[in-house]
C-alpha cells in the first residue's frame, strides 16, 4: 500500500483520471466532468432517485470547491434526455426512479459514433486501448471516431448495441398543437385523478416563453383550463403532470408520461407546453446566429428545455456547446443542417426562429 | 535430436527420448523443489521443439503398432508426454476418443486407461509431477491426469485470459501468493463457464498458471512453468485478437503491480493484515418512512466472496432457500446470487442470532454465514436521514451536529435525555425508534446525554471519500471502493491542527498536516480487497484535555463482473431459479427465467442453440414478451418456445438467451449442458425408426450400471450393458446410469410409428399396502422419472407426464383407498379432453362438516390461485383446521407438503428426511388430507399445480 498526502488540485486531477478523463483538457467541475461524476454515481446507486445521485456527486466534490446543485441537476437531466439514464417506474410500483441505459451507440456520421448508456459498477463504456481510439467528451455527450468499415464489429465486440437514428430520435407523429392538446385533454378526462392536489406548481401560461425558469409558480385564482405542472412525491423528484384548474383550484390531475412506460415524464410535459404556447399564439422559439470560426457554422440558442427525442435529434445533427447569454442551452450546427432542424422543430414542437429575444 | 535418430528403431528412439526427458524433468524437479513453496512439474514442460515432438509422437504411435508397450515399459516418459499433448488439444468433451485418434493402434479399454494413469502417478513420484485436485479430479480419476499435465488445455486458454483481464484490478496483490490467487480464480470462474470452473477447482495449479501467464520476465523462466510450454500458450492466445487483448491487459496490470509494489517482505503476510482482508459480506440496513411510520429493510449482500473461505458455498447458495432473521418471508435460492430487492423486517433481528441461514444446507455453510453475515451489535442502531432517500445505517453509531437521525433500540432502553430526541413510529416488532434532530451546536450536557446512552458524537473531524463518488458511503464512517482504484480521502478538522497521527490497520504512518489548512487530502494506492481501518488522531488541539480524532472503515471490493441484465440498476433485469441453470434444467422446466423491467414494455427474446465449439446450430428463435415475466408466465410460455428448438436440442451443448429492447435494456443468459461425468447422447434412427442412446462415461471410476424402465411398467427396471448402444423399445422409457457417485437419467421417446400400431395403454404402477416405506418407494421412482433429462421429441415429454401422473395417482389411491381411489381410477381411463368431474371430487373429499367446509372453501377460491404461492396460501387457508387436527407441527409447511405429494411427490425428496417422515405419518392416519390436496390440484391449472417446489 502506498500512502501520499496530496494537494487539492492533485485530488481533482486524480479524480478526473479515475473517471477516465484527460485532466489537462477536462476540469472536474466542467459540464463534462460533472456528467462523468454523475455517470459513476449512477452506476453504483441505480435504481435511485435523481436527488440521491446529485447528492452523491455534490458530497464527493464539496471538499474541492464550490458547486451549486442547479448545474448538477441540469447535467443529470441531460443524461436522462440523451438515454444514458432511463426514468422508469419499478414493477412493484411507487416512485419513478432512474435506471442505467444500456451501453449502445448511434452512428452520427461516417465513422463518428455517439456512445450512450452506463455500465454498472463504474465499468468503462468502451476500452479505449482495445479499440485504439479515444472517447471524446462534449457537454453531456460522448463520442468516438472509428474506421467506418470495421466500426460496427469493434463496437459490438465491446458489448455495445447498435441503435438506428430512427430508434433513438423517435418523435411522436406530426400533428397540430390543437390536436395534441385535445388528445391530452381526452386522456385527462378518462384517466385523470379527480380532486385537489397539494404542492402543485405550474408553468405560467402567460409568462414569456424565452425565460423558462421564470415561468414556474403556484396556481393563482385566475388560472383556468389545462396546464402543465409538477406535483411532489415522497422519495423522488416531483412528478410531471397535466392539471385541469378551475379558478386556480386543481380539479383533476394526470401524471405523465401519457402512454409510455419507458419515456421520462418531461417528454410529454414539454411537448404539451409547446403545444399550449403555440395554441396561445406565442410559440416557443430558438435563435440562430453565425458561429464565427469555422465559417458556415451556426449557433442555435434554446430558451426552454426540449423533449428528450428533440435533444437527441440535436445531439446527432449538431454539437452541444457552452450556452449563449440568456439561453438555456446551445448547439453548434453546420449550415447545411440548419434547414432540416428548423423544419423538425416546427413540425414536432411548433417552434419558430426568433430574430430577437 | 530428430536427425540423430533418423535411422534408429522405435525401441532405440524411445530409450533415447526417455533418457533425455529424464534428465530434463529431473533438473526441473530440482528447481521447483528449491522454491520457497515447492511447485509441481507438468508433463507438458518437456521442452521438446517441433521436430523432436513429432519424433516422440511418431515413436509412441509406432510402439503401439509394433506392440512394444510391454517391452518398452522402462521407457515410459515419452508416453506421458504424448498423453499430456493430447490433453493440450482436448476439446473439453471426451478425452479418450481424441487419444485414440492420436494413437491409432491403441485399443481402448479400462486396462489401457489405467496404464496411462499409472504413467502419470509414476511421473509424480519420480519428478514431483502435479497431482489433479478438486471435486472434478475425484470424479474423473483418469483423464484428470493428462488434462492437468497439459497445464492449460487450448479450449480453456481464452476463457482464463478473459477472466484475468476482467479482474485485472483484483488479483495483482496476490502475485506473490499463487495459492490464494487460485482460490479467488475459482470463485470468479463461476461467472464464466462450467469447464473453466472445473479447471479452477485445482486452485493451486490455477493460481500458478495465472501467475506464470501474466508475469513474463524478459530473458527469465517463470518459476512455475517452463518457458517453451508457456510460450506455446501465449502464442496460441496471441493468435486471436480478443484473446491477445485480454492477455495484454492482464500483463499490463501485473507489470504495474510489480513497479509499484514497495511493500516490505512479510508485511503482507502478517496475521493482522490477513484478518483485515476478509471481504465484507454483512447486510446493509436502512429505514424508509412511509406515511409517518418507519419501516426497516435489509439489503442482502453479495455473498460470492465467501467462496474464498468455502468454495462449496456457491452451490448451497444456488440451491437452498434462505431465512432472513426478522423477516417472515424466505428468500429463494437465486435471491442470494442476483441483485434482489431489500427484505422488509417485521421483527428486529437479534445480533446474537445468525442473520441469514440456508434451509437444509450444510452446517459448515450456515456456520460461515452466521460468522460472516451479521448486523452490527446494539444497543442502538443509528440511521442517518437524508432528504428524498432512505435513511442508511451509521455503523459507527455516531451522530454529527446539524444532522438528522433515527435511532432504533430495544423497548426498555432509555433514549438520550435531550429535547431534540422524539419518539417515532416504527413498524418493526421488538424495538422502539426515536428521531434525533441534532442541533448545530451541542452543549456539554447534550454530549454527555448521548454518550451515556451509548452513542458517539463527531464534531471536530470528518474523514470521507473525496473527488469521485465511492461505490458505497454511509455518510459517516464507512465507505467502499473497487479494487484497483486509488482511494482518495479528505480529512477535515474544525480548526487547523498542529499535528496528526494516522494509522492504517493499526500501523502508524507519518503525515504532515498542511500549515494553516483545515483539510488534509490523502491518496491510498494498492489497498487489498477487504476492510481497512483508517484512524486519524489530532491530539488535543484545544488543550482542554479532550482528544480529537475519527475513523473511517475503507472497504475494498473485487470488481463486479456480471452478464448484462444482472445488476439491480439496469432497466431490464434477468434472473433464474436456480441461478445459472444448465441447459437440461432449462429445457426440462426445472429452471425458470424471470424478467423485470418497465411494466407493459415489449421485449424481444432470441434463443440460439450452439454446439460445444460455440457454432450456432440454427438461426435464433425469436419471440416477443411483455414485461414483467414471472416464473409462472415463463412456465406457460416456455413449452411453446421449446417446440421450435426441438430439432437441434439433442446435439446442442449451449443455449444462449438474449433479451433486448433497443434503448431500454439488454439481458443475456448462457446455459451449458455442463461437464457431466455420465451423459446420455440420444439420436434418431432414421432408417430403422425409434431412437438409440449412447452413454458417455468420463468418470473412469467404478463400473457403471444401466437400468431401463419401460413406460408400460415404469417401476420395473431391466439391466442393460453400459458400453453398448441402447436401442429403445417401441414405447420408450427411462434409462438410468449410475456408478454410485454419478448418475444420468434420460427419457427415451417412443417410436411414433410403432405407437399407432400398438394402440392405447396405461402405465402400470402396482402398489403394496399403505406404509411409510411404500410412500418412499413411489416418491423415489417419481423423482427418477422427473429428474431424467428430456429429449427434444415432444412424445418423450408426453410419455413422461403420463408416467409421473400414474405414479402420483397410484400414491393417492394407496393413501385414500375407498371411494376416492375408485374416483381416481375412473379418471385415469378418461380422455384428457373430457376433464375432471370436480363436483364429484368435491363431494368425495369428506363427509364431516369440517371436511365439507374445507372442500367448499377450495371450490370457492380455486379460481384465484394463479401462482404457486397463492395456491399454497389458499389451500392452507381452506384446510388449516384439518391439517392442524392431524398433528402436523406447522400447518403452512403441512399444506406445502400435501400439495407436493398430490402434484409432484418426487419433490418431497428435497425435504429433510426426518421432518418428511413426521408429516407423512400424519397423512397415513388422515386420508382426508390427501383427498383435499388432490381435489385442489385437479381443479387448478397445470402451470400452478404441476409441482409446487
Amino acid at each position: 500500500m502506498n500512502l501520499q498526502r496530496i494537494e487539492r488540485d492533485e485530488v481533482a486531477a486524480r479524480a478526473a483520471s479515475i473517471l477516465r478523463l484527460d485532466d489537462t483538457v477536462i476540469d472536474l467541475f466542467s459540464v463534462e466532468g460533472i456528467c462523468a461524476s454523475l455517470r459513476r454515481a449512477a452506476s453504483f446507486l441505480c435504481p435511485a432517485s435523481p436527488r440521491q445521485i446529485v447528492d452523491a456527486v455534490l458530497d464527493a466534490l464539496a471538499p474541492l470547491g464550490e458547486l451549486e446543485r442547479e448545474p448538477v441537476s441540469a447535467a443529470l437531466d441531460s443524461l436522462v434526455g440523451a438515454g444514458d439514464l432511463l426514468e422508469l417506474r419499478p414493477n412493484e410500483g411507487g416512485t419513478r426512479l432512474l435506471y442505467l441505459g444500456p451501453p449502445s451507440y448511434v452512428e452520427k456520421g461516417a465513422g463518428s459514433f455517439l456512445l450512450l448508456g452506463i455500465r454498472p459498477h463504474a465499468a468503462p463504456i468502451l476500452d479505449e486501448k482495445a479499440v485504439d481510439a479515444a472517447v471524446s467528451y462534449e457537454a453531456h455527450t460522448r463520442s468516438v471516431e472509428l474506421n467506418p468499415e470495421t466500426a460496427a464489429d469493434v463496437l459490438t465486440s465491446e458489448g455495445l448495441h447498435r441503435l438506428t437514428r430512427e430508434q433513438w430520435t423517435k418523435a411522436p407523429r406530426a400533428t397540430t398543437a390543437t390536436k395534441a392538446i385535445e388528445e391530452a385533454r381526452g386522456q385527462l378526462a378518462t384517466n385523470g385523478i379527480p380532486g385537489p392536489v397539494t404542492g402543485l406548481r405550474i408553468i405560467d401560461p402567460a409568462a414569456p416563453v424565452h425565460y423558462f425558469k421564470g415561468r414556474w409558480r403556484e396556481p393563482l385564482a385566475s388560472d383556468h383550463g389545462i396546464l402543465v405542472g409538477r406535483r411532489p412525491q415522497r422519495y423522488g423528484a416531483p412528478l410531471w403532470c397535466l392539471a385541469e384548474l378551475k379558478d386556480g383550484v386543481p380539479q383533476a390531475v394526470l401524471d405523465l408520461p401519457l402512454d409510455s412506460s419507458v419515456a421520462p415524464g418531461w417528454d410529454d410535459a414539454r411537448r404539451l407546453q409547446a403545444a399550449l404556447d403555440a395554441q396561445r399564439g406565442f410559440p416557443q422559439v430558438f435563435r440562430v446566429r453565425p458561429a464565427g470560426q469555422p465559417a458556415g457554422d451556426f449557433i442555435l440558442d434554446f430558451f426552454a428545455p426540449l423533449p428528450s427525442w428533440a435533444e437527441r435529434y440535436l445531439d446527432l445533427t449538431g454539437l452541444p456547446v457552452s450556452r449563449s447569454p440568456r439561453a438555456l442551452f446551445s448547439y453548434r450546427v453546420r449550415d447545411d443542417a440548419r434547414g432540416d432542424i428548423t423544419r423538425f422543430l416546427f413540425n414536432s414542437l411548433w417552434m419558430q426562429v426568433a430574430e430577437k429575444v | 535430436m530428430a536427425a540423430e535418430l533418423s535411422r534408429a528403431s522405435t525401441a532405440e528412439t524411445l530409450e533415447y527420448l526417455h533418457h533425455a526427458l529424464d534428465a530434463h524433468f529431473a533438473r526441473l524437479y530440482d528447481r521447483r523443489r528449491q522454491l520457497h513453496t515447492p511447485a509441481p512439474v507438468f508433463a507438458l514442460e518437456h521442452g521438446l521443439g517441433g521436430e523432436d515432438l513429432v519424433l516422440l509422437q511418431t515413436a509412441v504411435r509406432a510402439a503401439h503398432q509394433e506392440h512394444l508397450l510391454s517391452q518398452s515399459g522402462r521407457w515410459w516418459l515419452p508416453f506421458v508426454v504424448h498423453a499430456a499433448e493430447v490433453g493440450y488439444i482436448y476439446d473439453g468433451v471426451e478425452y479418450w476418443p481424441i487419444y485414440a485418434k492420436e494413437t491409432p493402434d491403441w485399443i481402448d479399454s479400462q486396462h489401457e486407461r489405467e496404464r496411462v494413469r499409472d504413467w502419470f502417478t509414476k511421473f509424480t513420484q519420480e519428478y514431483g509431477g502435479a497431482v489433479p485436485q478438486g471435486a472434478w479430479a475425484k470424479t474423473f480419476r483418469k483423464i484428470a491426469w493428462p488434462i492437468t499435465h497439459a497445464v492449460l488445455p487450448r479450449y480453456l486458454q481464452a476463457q482464463l485470459a478473459h477472466m484475468l483481464s476482467d479482474y485485472r484490478t483484483a488479483w495483482p496483490g496476490f502475485l506473490d501468493r499463487p495459492a490464494e490467487l487460485g482460490i479467488r480464480l475459482h470463485s470468479w470462474s463461476r461467472r464464466y463457464s462450467d469447464r473453466l470452473e472445473k479447471f479452477c477447482q485445482n486452485t493451486e495449479l490455477a493460481g500458478r498458471i495465472a501467475v506464470a501467464l501474466v508475469t513474463p520476465e524478459d530473458g527469465e523462466t517463470s518459476p512455475y512453468i517452463e518457458m517453451t510450454a508457456l510460450a506455446r500458450i501465449v502464442e496460441s492466445l496471441n493468435g486471436e485478437r480478443q484473446s491477445r487483448r485480454w492477455l495484454r491487459d492482464a500483463r499490463h496490470s501485473a507489470s504495474t503491480e510489480r513497479t509499484h509494489n514497495f511493500r516490505p517482505e512479510g508485511v503482507a503476510g502478517s496475521k493482522r493484515a490477513q484478518e483485515k482482508r476478509l471481504p465484507p459480506t454483512d447486510p446493509k440496513l436502512h429505514l424508509l418512512r412511509e406515511r409517518g411510520v418507519w419501516k426497516a429493510y435489509a439489503a442482502l449482500p453479495d455473498l460470492l466472496p465467501l467462496q474464498h473461505a468455502l468454495p462449496s458455498i456457491y452451490d448451497e447458495l444456488r440451491e437452498h432457500r434462505a431465512i432472513v432473521s426478522g423477516s417472515p418471508q424466505t428468500v429463494p435460492g437465486w435471491g442470494l446470487l442476483y441483485a434482489t430487492r431489500p427484505v422488509e423486517l417485521a421483527t428486529w433481528p437479534s445480533p446474537a442470532d445468525p442473520f441469514l441461514q440456508l434451509q437444509r444446507a450444510s452446517q459448515e455453510a450456515n456456520l460461515l454465514l452466521a460468522e460472516q453475515c451479521r448486523i452490527t451489535s446494539g444497543p442502538w442502531w443509528v440511521f442517518r436521514c437524508t432528504l428524498g432517500a432512505p435513511a442508511t445505517e451509521v455503523k459507527g453509531k455516531a451522530v454529527r451536529p446539524g444532522s438528522s437521525y433515527c435511532i432504533v433500540g430495544a423497548p426498555e432502553l432509555v433514549p438520550p435525555g435531550v429535547a431534540w430526541c422524539q419518539p417515532a413510529e416504527i413498524a418493526v416488532e421488538g424495538v422502539r425508534a426515536y428521531d434525533l434532530q441534532v442541533p448545530t451546536f451541542l452543549s456539554d450536557s447534550d454530549v454527555r446525554a448521548l454518550v451515556s446512552s451509548g452513542l458517539s458524537v463527531i464534531s471536530d473531524v470528518s474523514i470521507r471519500p473525496v473527488g469521485v463518488v465511492a461505490s458505497s458511503w454511509d455518510g459517516e464512517g464507512s465507505a467502499e471502493w473497487l479494487a484497483g482504484e486509488p482511494t482518495l480521502i479528505a480529512v477535515h478538522a474544525q480548526r487547523a491542527p498542529r499535528k496528526v497521527r494516522l494509522t492504517i490497520n493499526s500501523e502508524p504512518y507519518q503525515v504532515e498536516w498542511p500549515a494553516g489548512e483545515t483539510d488534509l487530502f490523502l491518496c491510498l494506492d494498492g489497498l487489498d480487497v477487504g476492510v481497512h481501518e483508517i484512524a486519524v488522531s489530532l491530539g488535543d488541539p484545544d488543550g482542554d484535555g479532550r482528544k480529537t480524532g475519527g475513523t473511517l472503515l475503507a472497504i475494498i471490493r473485487d470488481p463486479q463482473v456480471q452478464s448484462e441484465g444482472a445488476a439491480a440498476g439496469e432497466a431490464i433485469r434477468l434472473r433464474t431459479a436456480p441461478a445459472q441453470p444448465s441447459l437440461p434444467e432449462l429445457w426440462d422446466g426445472h429452471a425458470v427465467v424471470e424478467l423485470d423491467g418497465p411494466r407493459g414494455a415489449t421485449v424481444d427474446l432470441a434463443v440460439t442453440l450452439c454446439d460445444g465449439d460455440g457454432v450456432e446450430l440454427d438461426s435464433p428463435h425469436r419471440r416477443s414478451l411483455v414485461l414483467p415475466v414471472n416464473s409462472d408466465n415463463w412456465r406457460r410460455f416456455f413449452p411453446k418456445l421449446r417446440e421450435g428448438l426441438a430439432k437441434h436440442y439433442d446435439e446442442a451443448d449451449v443455449a444462449r438467451l438474449e433479451i433486448s429492447r433497443a434503448g431500454v435494456g439488454f439481458a443475456t443468459l448462457t446455459c451449458e449442458r455442463g461437464f457431466q461425468g455420465l451423459r446420455w447422447v440420444l439420436s434418431a434412427r432414421h432408417r430403422e425408426g425409434g431412437y438409440a442412446a449412447r452413454l458417455i462415461d468420463r468418470t473412469d471410476g467404478d463400473p457403471v450400471t444401466v437400468d431401463f424402465c419401460a413406460v408400460e411398467h415404469p417401476l420395473v427396471a431391466h439391466s442393460c450393458a453400459a458400453d453398448q448402444v441402447f436401442v429403445n423399445s417401441s414405447r420408450g422409457g427411462l434409462l438410468w446410469a449410475s456408478n454410485g457417485e454419478e448418475v444420468a437419467g434420460q427419457i427415451v421417446p417412443p417410436d411414433p410409428n410403432q405407437l399407432r400400431r400398438l394402440g392405447p395403454f396405461k402405465p402400470s404402477v402396482p402398489t403394496a399396502q399403505k406404509s411409510l416405506l411404500e410412500i418412499d418407494r413411489l416418491i423415489f421412482h417419481h423423482r427418477r422419472w422427473r429428474d431424467a433429462q428430456l429429449p427434444a421429441h415432444p412424445f418423450g415429454m408426453r410419455e413422461r407426464k403420463r408416467v409421473l401422473d400414474a405414479i402420483t395417482r397410484a400414491l393417492a389411491m394407496m393413501l385414500t383407498a375407498g371411494r376416492w381411489a375408485r374416483f381416481e381410477e375412473r379418471m385415469a381411463s378418461l380422455d384428457p379432453e373430457d376433464g375432471v368431474d370436480l363436483d364429484m371430487a368435491q363431494a368425495l373429499v369428506g363427509e364431516s362438516q369440517s371436511q365439507r367446509d374445507a372442500a367448499e372453501s377450495i371450490a370457492k377460491n380455486q379460481w384465484r390461485w394463479d401462482s404457486t404461492e397463492s395456491f399454497i396460501e389458499g389451500f392452507h387457508e381452506a384446510t388449516r383446521h384439518l391439517i392442524s387436527s392431524s398433528g402436523m407441527p406447522d400447518t403452512m409447511r403441512g399444506a406445502r407438503l400435501l400439495l407436493q405429494l398430490a402434484s409432484s411427490p418426487g419433490e418431497l425428496l428435497d425435504w429433510d428426511e426426518e421432518e418428511r417422515t413426521q408429516y407423512q405419518r400424519c397423512i397415513l392416519d388422515n386420508p382426508v388430507l390427501v383427498r383435499a390436496a388432490r381435489y385442489a390440484v385437479l381443479g387448478s391449472i397445470e402451470e400452478v399445480a404441476g409441482g409446487v417446489g
